[in-house]
């Protein structure tokens, strides 16, 4: 297989508050390669914005600081990078769809200017070149009459169309990795759809990567090619879409897949997770989804499992469903 | 955080105005002495129009710019000014003429500061526009006793009194010219108008003084130049300046830098620093005002002058101008200032001296004992009154707990209660004007010529009169009449030692304190002569002058 | 746009009326009434009293008073001044542009410190920068004023003798323009103490606000310069509540500050208004709070049409 786009591992991206060290991001290992789409779910707080924040360094300083790992972008280091490069692959080779398009376009600002700001910064054009582009790519994403609508305010689109203008101005310099972050959240399910099929457009067509954010199992079924799950700041589960729906192995996939009512199932009802997520700054030795598992060891709430690969293309970190082989406890320990 | 906070502002200003400081004009240090000298004011006039204006701000800046027939000195004497001589009984210039009298002014040949010869015209004139019912003249006394004024030439006015006006001299302070106002005194008076009340002239007035307006920038200075005019002495300076600083800090420290020569009224609280400052000299000048407890002598318990009697005895005065007024204050006897050398009574100074035992003793033979608080009563009824004045002025609130403090250890309770100025002075429903009170505490100022009919008959009730102590002796009213109608001046010592006696004797107001003035000033500025009189520190500005 | 402006105009109209009513009411339950300023005179006597009473049209009933004091201000006339006889309008008028050079130059010179103070402080939250311009803001908030101004002068005018210690121009120099700013510096630097702590807090929190939001994430995320993303995106964002804020100071400019211009002996309107207070000059007293008052209903009307203007979410139709 090539050389992954972005290769992602031991990634630590921590918080240093008054109450703690909170560890967002402790563990995150994946790939992405060109043309496909890696989706990575999770419930909320689990780590999965801050990881793709991690990616592009936008971690609010100075609480926030990734403080380990490696982000490879075509082999090369992006942690290493020095700032002003770094920016030279924000919003160019690297762009952002955010959750919520009613809060990430400014109001202040019109849409076209918006656009434009990527395109000349990156592309080094003049203003004419960069409002013909800018136009083409809010025709691109479907938003009718774009040479005029360019210059409205946002307030003047509805959220599925401010939608396509976050996706419009994100491709607008066509990055090679597209990072989404749960685009569809704040969107109503005709829309959603319609958004998702853009996105899953956009794919075919340019071959760019795509990281999708969600915690929706029914869109990860639908557009990803590998699925990294997360929980508790870790990818406990990382392998290709099939096998995760065919032969989940951690107990917290299957859990997730449970809660997911199934089509055609005539019963469809919901098996939600029993418990709460931890809290990231006081996190327990051992596996921080212990407490809630129904497959629970006594190990399990000692030691930390590693992400073990168990097949190809498949990682789970798990005592238990993984099989992994009891390290000896260092004496004292077990006692 | 003091220090910090200096710092801090210190940075800021110098960020601020980093350039300015190179540029500042070279005032502080105006290196050979200039004939210029800079007054403060601590208010602004309001007009300079003498007849409408009694402001003390107005008073300092018309005196350089005005010249009157006859004016006060610093030592309360009378000298001839645009008059050759001063008249009175003795030259022959005043002369009795049944129940009226008649006073001669021979005029010098001066001009205006326009060039304009003054003539007796523009004394009738002076006259004629103090009583035009459209003018608003801030007082028309003594002038409503004229019934006419003849000019047999230009120079000689002969003033027709209807009846005996011993004050006569007071009213000629400044002179109006009629040809620049003849006009608008006709007008007629709507607000905002040309009207004499409103006209221009009242901020650029055209005077006969030693000194004429340059320029007035409003809310900041005057700046006054010699009047080629001025038929007296020269005057030395090259340019007199009147600055307004409305805050006494400021003014302090503008007196420290150099920016005004003069302080005038500087506040007793700076008085040691004042002293302590180089090249400054402090002047302090008795002043003819005095601080006084009015008592209402229709009040059921202060009716009695054993009691008014025995809180004269209980006030210590030296203490009281000790603790409040750092010992500049002198005790005060009576309602004739001892500056008035001709009129004050000396006989009265050793009458209450500070004596709590008698005060004591004079109340319990009156039959006020202490009940169970200490407070003396008789008949059920309590030595406890209700003490007013300003409310705001410290040393005056200063005063009334000092007095409380006083008047407690001899069995009387004071209670305060302070009100606005308009509440206790206003007409004709003020406290005062309505004798609705019981013990006051403000301020009289006492006049040269004494005038005791207004305060002290008992036909001048309020509100008719400023008799609102309600005092009532047939003495006394016979007395007053019979003073304002002598000019004899052996007659009239006499009747107003006489009433001075009478009243400190009956008790209706209790002197406390007479004032000082605090001026301070350069040691380069020579010929400021304060003057206690309504005529101002200003009055002789043509002897100023910078020392070499 | 047009017709808002005009309703908000209209909608005003009752408002002042309202205004008037009370102020006239106050003036008559003002001790001494509206001639306080003569009844403490003791030379005038009752029967001038009276005169004066009726010239003015003071024993007329209360509410024709009223409606003849409104119509006389409604045609600029305010009437005279009881001290000086002059037309308060013109007295009010002589004194405006001083006040509006001081006030005018603090408003500017507080509000750009103030803002890059705020903005600085917001993008440094909780570094040494942001904890020592949050406890100087502190301080400088709750200064007396009276105190602060007299420690300025002794610092600055009587010990370095950098800057006069008040008035507004040199008796040596007249009316230079470097004169007059030489004798701003303390009385600026005074008033904007004060306003500068409460400016630099406003736009701090106001800054903190923007910055965590999305789009300023998302400008980020394009890989704009950090002082695009502040300028361009936060920034402007961050000013919207503030120009309501400073809108609504504009009345001020025109009341002037009375402690400041007593301290520093400034000829503006604030002295004025309290020599009118001290002087029970009521109608000088009245004009000044009226055209106050005029002044703060408008000042509010701009505001909301700055704001629209600002923010293009807001249309007023």
């Amino acid at each position: 297989m090539a050389e992954p786009l972005l290769k992602v591992s031991g990634l630590q991206t921590h918080f240093f508050t008054e109450e703690g060290v909170v560890k967002a991001v402790d563990g995150v290992d994946f790939e992405v390669h060109r043309g496909q789409v890696l989706g990575i779910v999770g419930e909320s707080g689990c780590g999965k914005s801050v990881t793709t924040l991690s990616i592009l360094r936008l971690v609010a300083a100075p609480q926030g600081r990734t403080v380990g790992g490696q982000i490879l972008f075509k082999g090369q280091d992006l942690l290493k990078l020095p700032e002003a490069q770094m920016r030279g692959i924000r919003g160019n080779r690297i762009a952002l769809i955010s959750q919520d398009p009613l809060t990430s376009l400014n109001p202040v600002l019109t849409v076209g200017e918006q656009i434009m700001e990527a395109i000349i910064l990156h592309q080094h054009v003049d203003r004419r070149t960069a409002r013909k582009k800018a136009i083409a790519a809010l025709e691109a994403v479907g938003i009718p009459s774009a040479a005029s609508r360019i210059d409205e305010y946002p307030h003047q689109f509805s959220g599925g169309m401010r939608q396509r203008v976050v996706i419009a101005m994100a491709l607008s310099c066509e990055p090679e990795l597209l990072i989404a972050d749960e685009p569809t959240t704040a969107l109503d399910v005709t829309i959603q759809a319609q958004i998702l099929a853009l996105m899953d457009d956009i794919r075919r067509q340019r071959e760019a990567a795509i990281i999708l954010i969600t915690h929706d199992l029914g869109v990860v079924a639908e557009m990803c090619d590998y699925v990294a799950v997360m929980y508790a700041g870790k990818v406990v589960e990382y392998s290709d879409v099939a096998t995760i729906f065919a032969n989940p192995k951690h107990p917290y996939t299957r859990g997730l897949l449970k809660s997911i009512p199934q089509l055609g199932e005539k019963k469809s009802r919901l098996v939600p997770i029993e418990g709460q997520p931890p809290s990231l700054a006081l996190l327990p030795p051992g596996c921080a989804f212990a407490p809630r598992c129904t497959e629970y060891t006594r190990k399990c709430s000692q030691q930390m499992p590693l992400l073990e690969q168990i097949d190809t293309n498949h990682m789970v970190r798990c005592w238990v469903t993984a099989g992994q082989q009891d390290t000896p406890a260092p004496a004292g320990a077990t006692r | 955080m003091r220090t910090a906070t200096r710092a801090g502002s210190f940075g800021l200003t110098v960020a601020l105005c980093a350039g300015l400081v190179a540029c500042a004009p070279a005032t502080a240090d105006r290196g050979a002495p200039r004939q210029v000298i800079v007054i403060e004011e601590q208010q602004e006039p309001d007009s300079l129009n003498p007849i409408i204006s009694n402001m003390m701000a107005s008073v300092d800046a018309m005196s350089p710019v005005f010249s009157g027939l006859v004016q006060v000195d610093n030592k309360m004497h009378f000298f001839p000014d645009l008059a050759l001589q001063v008249p009175t009984l003795e030259n022959g210039l005043v002369k009795l003429e049944g129940k009226g009298m008649t006073v001669t002014f021979h005029l010098r040949h001066a001009r205006w500061s326009d060039g304009v010869p003054i003539t007796s015209k523009d004394v009738v004139f002076t006259w004629k526009v103090e009583m035009n019912p459209t003018v608003m003249a801030s007082s028309r006394d003594g002038f409503d006793r004229i019934t006419r004024i003849d000019t047999p030439d230009p120079y000689t006015a002969i003033v027709h009194f209807k009846s005996i006006y011993a004050p006569y001299l007071n009213l000629w302070g400044t002179i109006l010219p009629e040809h620049l106002l003849a006009k608008a005194v006709a007008e007629q008076d709507r607000p905002g108008d040309s009207h004499f009340n409103h006209c221009k002239w009242n901020r650029h007035p055209i005077g006969s003084g030693p000194f004429k307006i340059k320029d007035w920038v409003s809310g900041d200075h005057i700046t006054y130049v010699p009047n080629p005019y001025y038929y007296g002495r020269k005057p030395k300076l090259k340019e007199l300046i009147m600055k307004f600083v409305p805050d006494q800090n400021s003014a302090f420290i503008q007196l420290e830098s150099g920016d005004i020569d003069i302080y005038q009224s500087a506040a007793i609280t700076q008085y040691d620093q004042l002293k302590s400052m180089p090249g400054i000299r402090v002047l302090t000048t008795p002043a003819l005002e005095y601080d006084h407890l009015d008592f209402n002598t229709r009040d059921p318990i202060l009716k009695d002058p054993v009691v008014r009697r025995a809180m004269a005895y209980a006030i210590n005065d030296d203490k009281l101008s000790k603790i409040i007024y750092k010992g500049l204050y002198t005790p005060a006897y009576g309602d004739q200032s001892p500056l008035n050398k001709l009129y004050f009574n000396p006989a009265i100074e050793s009458m209450y001296p500070y004596d709590p035992a008698k005060a004591k003793q004079i109340l319990e033979a009156d039959g006020w004992k202490p009940g169970p608080d200490g407070i003396r009563a008789k008949d059920g009824k309590r030595l406890s009154f209700t003490i007013v004045t300003t409310a705001g002025m410290k040393p005056r609130e200063l005063t009334e707990r000092v007095a409380q403090y006083y008047l407690r250890k001899v069995g009387i309770r004071l209670n305060i209660e302070n009100v606005q100025a308009d509440t206790l002075f206003g007409r004709p429903d003020g406290l005062l004007n309505t004798g609705k009170y019981q013990i006051a505490l403000f301020a009289w100022i006492s006049s040269p010529d004494p005038d005791d009919v207004f305060l002290w008959n008992s036909h001048q009730f309020p509100p008719n009169g400023e008799n609102d102590t309600y005092y009532s002796n047939p003495e006394v009213d016979r007395l007053t009449v019979a003073g304002d109608s002598t000019i004899n001046l052996a007659k009239r010592e006499a009747i107003y030692k006489r009433i001075q006696y009478d009243l400190w004797r009956d008790m209706p107001m209790l002197s406390l304190l007479n004032w000082t003035a605090i001026d301070a000033i350069n040691d380069r500025v020579g010929g400021f002569r304060p003057n206690p009189t309504s005529a101002g520190n200003l009055w002789n500005t043509q002897d100023w002058y910078v020392k070499e | 746009m047009g017709a808002y402006v005009v309703r908000r105009i209209l909608t005003s109209i009752p408002l002042l009326l309202g205004v008037t009513l009370i102020l006239f009411l106050l003036m008559h339950l003002m001790p001494g009434g509206p001639l306080a300023a003569y009844a403490q005179n003791p030379h005038i006597r009752p029967e001038d009293l009276a005169k004066i009473r009726h010239i003015m049209g003071l024993d007329k009933p209360l509410w024709m008073q009223y409606f003849f004091w409104l119509g006389a201000m409604l045609t600029g006339n305010f009437g005279a001044s009881l001290t000086s006889g002059q037309p308060v309008l013109a007295m009010f008028l002589s004194r405006l542009p001083n006040t509006l050079m001081l006030m005018g130059a603090s408003l500017v010179v507080s509000l750009i410190i103030g803002v890059l103070l705020g903005v600085a402080s917001a993008i440094k939250q909780y570094s040494a920068f942001d904890f020592t311009v949050t406890t100087l803001a502190f301080i400088g908030y709750s200064l007396p004023v009276f105190w602060f101004g007299v420690v300025l002068m002794l610092i600055f005018a009587a010990d370095l003798r950098w800057f006069p210690a008040g008035g507004i121009h040199s008796i040596a120099s007249h009316g230079g323009i470097l004169d007059l700013a030489w004798h701003m510096v303390l009385p600026v630097t005074m008033l904007s103490i004060v306003s500068v702590a409460g400016w630099s807090r406003y736009m701090r929190s106001s800054m903190l606000e923007v910055i965590r939001q999305d789009y300023v994430r998302m400008a980020r995320a394009k890989g704009l310069s950090e002082q695009v993303v502040i300028m361009k995106h936060a920034f402007r964002n961050a000013l919207i509540p503030l120009v309501t804020l400073i809108a609504l100071s504009l009345p001020g400019l025109l009341g002037g500050a009375i402690m400041t211009e007593q301290i520093f002996g400034w000829p503006g309107v604030g002295r004025l208004f309290f020599h009118a207070l001290a002087e029970s000059d009521y109608p000088l007293m009245m004009a000044i709070l009226t055209i106050s008052a005029v002044a703060v209903v408008v000042s509010n009307l701009l505001a909301d049409i700055v704001y629209a203007a600002l923010d293009p979410r807001i249309r007023y139709d």
